[in-house]
């Protein structure tokens, strides 16, 4: 799987007043509009996250949601676009090429592009701008790891021993080893976005060739591209990125995020604009975004966790309120290699016990006002999605106290609601406190957590509170948000980096298939706490490469049971939309960050 | 860090100031014949016995959070309704005013003996010495206040004890320079001299006649360095650089009341904002009339 | 004058190298590093230690202080990792609406401050000193935040007369083109800057009033009016010079809380979200800058003083 951390609570955005072109959906047709219709409409941005890199090869600072899926994604459109409207799928029908055929035990894939494509210079989208894309993606990593965002060392491209355009419309590539087909698509394929070839040029003022086909020079074309990506002012002007193949070019930016697309007449998928203007706006908070909600003066906007209970005026005010839940794990983490806390955490009873202490019921309905799920397991369970097993549905470790207080005690705990547990009985038997845990060890822990994000601040206080009531002493320690992801990192126990016990930054948002090899797998980017089991090893290895349908589920279900994480409940993503906009399919698409301004129109 | 400190431009400049009987009885005569300075330390007295002595007549529950109780209004079980974690209202008003009023104090306290510490070796010794050490002042001084403390803030995990150092870390300089000043005016008098000439030790000269020649404008200025830590200790806690829950600050719980403006959640809002007035009044309060008091003095030789 | 300008301008560089060296030292020093908060959890550690690579962050601590220092001298701010510019860019774009904010309330509060400070001074613990003294100490006693908080409950809540929080533009034309957003703003400083303005005038104007000069003034016979417009007036010059070297810091590096609370995106704003973010470049070159300014700031008063005032000798 690969995540994007949410950046602050919630994100997306708002429209500005714009006005309708054509009552229908239709295509093309942005020149003549009767005076006086809208012909722009507007959509706020994340807070603080204005997208900031337009080159699709984006480097790991920049790779967020709202610089990839509602920024270029509109105007560069990846070879197998997901999600699916708000399914957690590849949408075939937005995708630049056919459902990749696998041959050869898995080995081989054969990619047909679809021929209704083109550059907005009149050239076709085909093979050689795949093979072009991909040359540049393995010289940006080759140059440095950080240059792709969501590059895993052994995975693509480093996972393929060649790729070959086979025909015009055809690319084919052989895989150094066997793979799970519906992870290689989703979570491999959907990574390449084809690129023009009219960037394969050294310099602005140079002519362009086949550079790229060569590794030196696929670099110098790379740093060219990369160099002019820096240069944020000139994103509007540099006739480069006015060669796209989605549905929208970019017409103004300010660095600050605020910017303006147009209709791409050339856009050969479905859905043609039908509002000729599109306008992002920037926001500096969630709070500042929320004023323009409030104030109607934005079409589509987004609600912040705290300010729920005020949904019904917002639908007073003029919009449909969207809610669906995000494709997110919200998670406690605990550090495995903590000197102190360690030996505690690796014990499954102790993990089971605070698992039991998550009052999902109490946060979902008074930090979300009912907006949100529970969830107990390492796939989410909505939205509704291809993936999620029956466990998850059903849940492993629900809230219960008295659970957690017997698991303590019939683990040789001395449990003393309001003090601090200690260790009566050592020892690795069944009925003692488990290996590496000597006798006085106390259950005391500190949580780092992200401070300015209150639902989270409020569920780790929910959660102190909740221990406390069987000695489980938490100690909360708030920070900034980004302070706590610093300092949330993989280490060794003699390490000072290793000083964290418990740390809180929200969730991982979860691409398309949720399994588990950054987050749960050993050494994974994403397992900061160090957790590492040889059969959830074993598991994942078998969701990216083995052949069993079903290897999913296996994985899910025992990541449930040994919670390497605690889980904390899934919120909805709250999108408003004015009343007089209407899409093709439905507007809860916005909730998973699938920005599609193309299928819109307004009703009056 | 509102506006410009203009407090050591408008303080009065120290002229010749002799050692004298019944100056305490001057000051003190000054003192209560300003009746803001009465109200002031009378709302001293108040806020401190409120947030102190409170708990022990009003118990609440500051630990444990409830969530179905969250954001009540107020009731004759909660005088001033609960916020988002379902605490009372009254009682964290308390209880933040205790985290309040210890970093004010104790970081004034540290500043000013830092201050005088720093103030007196420069100004004692002199030379190399006084414009290294003033130097430094001058440099740390001119380092934007609320710019270093967040920079600091986001570096050094926040608790009681990191809030009180931050904030005297960058609050000593003003005490450094004043006791300077008092020390170099100090060192050319005639009876310092003799007793160096005698052979009396540094050490004694500075503790015999510089303490208690500088000591009202020590007080003064640390008086308002109380009002001026408790105000960038609420700052901090606004911004999010405070304390963590379950320990409570005034600037944290008007941080959190915040995303509830729209609401009407008032008591939110209200009680924690007039409480950190209060309390940085009545320091004002005191401290103008200390000023006033010590200005008395200046003008009696 | 001009060894003595020489002098101030040598420590002025001094108390500048100082600073950057407190703050280059503090992001440096301390463990953890800016990569991994910058690149994001999902950061590798080939990537971590590539990116630190790239920024010079695996070399000696004094030679990433000189390399800094030096492109420093080349005029070069530093790079913004999170927001992909330059912080040059970021500061050109920010600046000019800082200073719109600050200078618009530094008007008001000098047009309405120092005129209240006189007025005190002349009327002397009568009402009106009780009452301007009184609304000053509850000015400059009021958390900055809090009066925002009110200021936006009554006037955009409640009354809905107001918007509730400034222009949200990316150029000073947008925030000039919404006045009625920057009411709440600036009013939030002014009353603040206008407690303390006040305060400082009326003891500068006490002090003035005792003065040798005013006295003969008296003696000779000239009105209180004539005696307020010709002397009292001339010498309030003075401490107005002062106010205004002591904001022009806030003038450029703008006022972070008022800021903060009304979501105006000046240079305030943009320190905050640095801070939250670790953006090191953007909170060394913005800490920088605000020391700058206030060692300028007080230069400028400091001249400006001794050539408004004769009796003050710069030497």
């Amino acid at each position: 799987m690969r995540g994007r951390v949410r950046r602050g609570a919630g994100k997306t955005a708002a429209l500005l007043l714009g006005v309708l072109a054509l009552a229908g959906a239709c295509g093309g047709g942005a020149e003549s509009h009767p005076v006086g219709q809208r012909d722009t409409v507007t959509f706020a941005e994340g807070p603080g996250s204005a997208p900031n890199y337009i080159f699709p090869i984006t480097p790991t600072q920049q790779f967020t949601t709202f610089t990839i899926q509602q920024f270029q994604y509109l105007m560069y459109r990846p070879l197998y676009f997901a999600p699916k409207g708000d399914q957690p799928v590849i949408d075939d029908a937005l995708s630049l090429a056919d459902e990749p055929v696998y041959s050869q035990n898995n080995t081989v894939v054969t990619v047909n592009l679809k021929t209704t494509y083109q550059w907005s210079d009149g050239e076709p989208v085909d093979a050689r701008d795949v093979v072009f894309s991909l040359n540049l993606f393995k010289a940006a990593i080759k140059e440095s790891p950080a240059n792709f965002g969501n590059y895993s060392p052994g995975e693509i491209p480093d996972n393929l021993a060649s790729y070959t355009a086979t025909g015009k419309y055809q690319v084919t590539f052989t895989l150094t080893r066997s793979v799970n087909p519906e992870w290689f698509t989703t979570e491999q394929l959907e990574l390449l976005t084809p690129l023009p070839l009219a960037w394969d040029k050294t310099s602005a003022t140079g002519p362009r060739g086949d550079y790229d086909l060569t590794p030196a020079g696929a670099k110098q074309v790379y740093d060219f591209l990369a160099g002019q990506a820096a240069n944020l002012s000139t994103y509007a002007t540099n006739p480069l990125w006015q060669v796209v193949d989605g549905p929208w070019r970019l017409t103004s930016y300010s660095p600050t995020g605020q910017l303006t697309m147009a209709a791409n007449p050339r856009y050969g998928g479905p859905y043609k604009p039908a509002i000729p203007n599109f306008e992002e706006l920037p926001f500096t908070s969630e709070a500042a975004e929320f004023n323009e909600v409030r104030a109607g003066t934005i079409d589509i906007g987004y609600v912040p966790p705290d300010d729920f209970p005020q949904l019904a005026a917002i639908k007073r005010g003029g919009y449909q309120v969207v809610a669906v839940p995000q494709f997110f794990i919200g998670y406690l983490n605990m550090n495995f290699n903590n000197p102190a806390a360690g030996p505690v955490f690796k014990q499954l009873y102790l993990r089971q016990a605070l698992q039991h202490l998550v009052d999902q019921p109490a946060i979902i309905r008074g930090v979300y006002s009912g907006y949100a799920i529970p969830a107990y397991g390492p796939v989410p369970v909505g939205p509704p999605n291809p993936y999620a097993s029956a466990l998850e549905k059903r849940g492993t470790y629900p809230y219960s106290l008295a659970a957690a207080r017997q698991l303590l005690a019939s683990h040789g705990w001395s449990v003393i609601p309001g003090g601090v547990d200690t260790c009566l009985n050592p020892g690795p038997a069944a009925d003692q406190c488990g290996p590496g845990v000597a006798r006085g060890a106390k259950l005391e822990f500190t949580i780092d957590y992200a401070n300015a994000i209150q639902p989270t601040a409020t569920q780790v206080s929910a959660m102190k509170s909740d221990a406390a009531r069987v000695g489980i002493q938490l100690d909360l320690r708030g920070a900034p948000f980004n302070t706590i992801l610093a300092q949330d990192s993989a280490c060794t126990p003699g390490q000072s980096a290793c000083a964290w016990q418990m740390s809180d930054f929200g969730g991982i948002q979860m691409s398309t298939y949720p399994t588990g090899d950054v987050l749960f797998e050993t050494g994974g980017a994403l397992n900061s706490g160090g957790y590492s089991d040889p059969t959830a090893d074993k598991l994942i290895e078998a969701t990216l490469y083995g052949n069993d349908p079903n290897a999913l589920t296996a994985y899910e279900d025992y990541i449930a049971r040994k919670l390497p994480v605690i889980f904390q409940p899934d919120p909805d993503y709250v999108a408003v939309v004015k009343s007089d906009l209407a899409t093709e399919g439905t507007f809860t698409a916005l909730t998973q960050a699938n920005l599609q301004p193309e299928r819109w129109h307004f009703t009056s | 860090m509102n506006a410009p400190n203009l407090d050591v431009l408008a303080s009065p400049k120290g002229g010749e100031v002799r050692a004298e009987g019944g100056l305490g009885r001057a000051i003190g005569r000054a003192f209560t014949a300003n009746r803001l300075a009465v109200l002031g330390v009378g709302l001293i007295v108040v806020i401190v016995a409120f947030c102190f002595l409170g708990p022990l007549l009003y118990h609440t529950d500051q630990v444990y959070t409830n969530l179905t109780a969250a954001n009540l209004p107020p009731s004759a079980a909660h005088p001033l309704g609960t916020d988002y974690l379902g605490y009372d209202e009254l009682g964290r008003l308390m209880a933040g005013g205790q985290s309040s009023i210890e970093v004010g104090l104790a970081a004034a306290v540290m500043a000013s003996a830092i201050g005088v510490a720093w103030g007196a070796l420069a100004g004692y010794f002199g030379g190399v010495v006084d414009a290294v050490m003033m130097r430094i002042v001058d440099i740390v001084l001119s380092i934007p206040g609320l710019f270093i403390l967040l920079f600091v803030a986001t570096i050094i995990p926040p608790t009681l004890g990191t809030m009180i150092a931050i904030i005297a870390l960058f609050a000593w300089l003003i005490p450094a320079r004043l006791v300077r000043g008092e020390v170099l005016s100090l060192r050319s008098r005639e009876y310092v001299q003799a007793v160096r000439v005698m052979g009396g030790r540094g050490g004694r000269i500075m503790l015999r006649h510089l303490i208690p020649n500088a000591i009202g404008v020590i007080v003064v200025q640390a008086t308002f360095q109380v009002a001026d830590a408790i105000l960038i200790f609420a700052v901090l806690s606004y911004l999010g650089f405070g304390l963590s829950s379950p320990a409570a600050s005034w600037g944290e719980m008007l941080s959190s009341g915040t995303p509830y403006l729209y609401d009407d959640y008032w008591w939110l809002i209200y009680p924690p904002g007039v409480a950190i007035l209060l309390i940085v009044l009545a320091f004002n309060f005191v401290g103008d009339a200390l000023r006033d008091a010590l200005d008395v003095r200046l003008r009696q030789t | 004058m001009t060894s003595y300008l020489l002098r101030r301008m040598g420590q002025t560089l001094v108390v500048l190298l100082g600073v950057s060296v407190i703050v280059f030292a503090l992001t440096h020093l301390l463990p953890g590093g800016p990569a991994r908060a910058i690149l994001g959890i999902r950061a590798t550690p080939a990537a971590i230690a590539a990116f630190n690579h790239a920024n010079g962050y695996d070399t000696p601590v004094y030679l990433q202080y000189f390399s800094y220092l030096s492109s420093l001298l080349h005029g070069d701010l530093g790079f913004s990792y999170t927001q992909n510019q330059s912080v040059a860019s970021l500061l050109a774009q920010d600046i000019p609406k800082s200073a719109y904010l600050s200078l618009l309330a530094l008007v008001i509060s000098i047009v309405v401050g120092l005129p209240l400070g006189i007025a005190q001074a002349v009327r002397r613990n009568r009402f009106l000193d009780y009452a301007v003294t009184t609304g000053a100490f509850l000015g400059y006693s009021m958390p900055v935040f809090w009066l925002g908080l009110l200021l936006i409950t009554w006037f955009a809540v409640d009354l809905s007369l107001l918007p509730p929080e400034a222009p949200q533009t990316a150029t000073l034309a947008g925030a000039l083109a919404d006045p009625a957003a920057m009411v709440l703003p600036v009013a939030a400083l002014a009353i603040v800057s206008i407690a303390s303005f006040s305060r400082f005038m009326r003891s500068a104007a006490i002090e003035n009033l005792a003065q040798d000069y005013i006295r003969t003034a008296r003696a000779k016979g000239l009105t209180e009016r004539t005696i307020l417009a010709r002397h009292l007036l001339r010498n309030a010059l003075l401490p107005i010079i002062t106010l205004i070297g002591l904001s022009i810091p806030a003038l450029v590096a703008g006022n972070l809380v008022v800021e903060q609370v009304f979501n105006y995106p000046g240079v305030g704003l943009l320190f905050f979200n640095a801070a939250l973010r670790r953006d090191y470049p953007v909170e060394i070159a913005l800490t920088l800058l605000g020391s700058a300014l206030v060692v300028v700031g007080n230069l400028v008063a400091d001249l400006a003083y001794g050539v408004a005032d004769p009796r003050v000798r710069l030497a």
